[in-house]
């Protein structure tokens, strides 16, 4: 990888950026600084949980997501093409959502056998159903007597 | 139940340990598996600044913001002088009830300093897949030069 500081075309400079800016490139790209697990929001609606995977970039085809006894497995893997990716000369990068794995434990109220995806606008959004129980607990308010 | 989960991934890459840290996996478990708590002040990590990657080719860079969710409509480019300025400004649906919230790009602001070889006037944006591309073409390779010694 070119990691040549001398031809930097594009350089952060707002407040926004402080914590790159006194580093040169090669401390940037590849660092600990990188994206390469994407952010996940979990939203609790009345009958389900919807996860929200910030994987953009992708194809619906890239993601593997399944359901293991306990376990929630979303991943994805994509293939970079690799004549391109020879050639590819990044001055920054920091991201990269190619190929991840994150896990998560259900919690029992989720019924094992629902699982439904979409990816939309490079967000991965898998819903899971709550369990018919669950659904009748659901959150309540306490009354203070 | 409440065994520790830890992707193959993580535990591979030394790199990314001190970013995310190794209990992130956890912290995730145990907000599922808790019904009362209010996990959105207490999440480690949460993204809103959205990242970017800068690629170089012969005569144009092109820098890539990774956006997921949002929408085009919600994004604005301008240019002055050199500063590109991508931002987003929406205001957010507060009845949404996050058991999690690791990422927000709902209000980003980022600023880039463009070189003086940078041809403004031809810069081009698409969105794509969540990632808003940004083509700045070159006015032309500067390369070094070499002066002679009379």
């Amino acid at each position: 990888m070119n990691t040549n500081n001398g031809i930097i075309g594009i350089e952060p400079i707002s407040r926004f950026m402080d914590e790159f800016f006194n580093r040169s490139i090669s401390d940037i790209v590849g660092t600990d600084l990188m994206h390469d697990s994407p952010s996940v929001n979990i939203i609790e609606k009345e009958n389900s949980y919807e996860l929200e995977v910030a994987a953009p970039g992708l194809e619906k085809t890239d993601f593997n997501i399944f359901i293991e006894k306990d376990h929630l497995t979303i991943s994805a893997k994509k293939e970079e093409n690799k004549e391109e990716s020879q050639d590819v000369d990044f001055k920054r990068r920091e991201y990269n959502f190619y190929s991840f794995t994150r896990k998560f434990r259900l919690p029992d109220s989720v019924d094992r056998t629902s699982l439904e995806a979409e990816y939309k606008k490079g967000i991965l959004k898998v819903v899971v159903l709550k369990t018919p129980e669950a659904k009748e607990k659901g959150p309540r308010t306490i009354e203070i007597k | 139940m409440h065994n520790t989960i830890r992707s193959p991934r993580r535990n591979r890459s030394h790199r990314n340990q001190g970013f995310f840290a190794p209990s992130f996996g956890n912290i995730i478990n145990e907000i599922l598996n808790s019904p009362l708590n209010d996990v959105v002040k207490e999440t480690p990590k949460r993204h809103t600044r959205p990242a970017a990657n800068i690629i170089k080719t012969e005569n144009v860079y092109t820098l890539s913001i990774a956006l997921p969710g949002v929408s085009k409509k919600d994004v604005q480019i301008n240019i002055d002088k050199n500063r590109l300025t991508i931002k987003s400004s929406v205001e957010e649906n507060s009845d949404i009830k996050y058991k999690l919230r690791e990422f927000n790009y709902a209000n980003f602001e980022r600023v880039f300093k463009l070189s003086d070889d940078a041809d403004i006037d031809n810069i081009s944006a698409k969105f794509e897949k969540g990632i808003l591309n940004i083509s700045i073409p070159t006015i032309k390779e500067a390369g070094p030069t070499e002066i002679k010694i009379k």
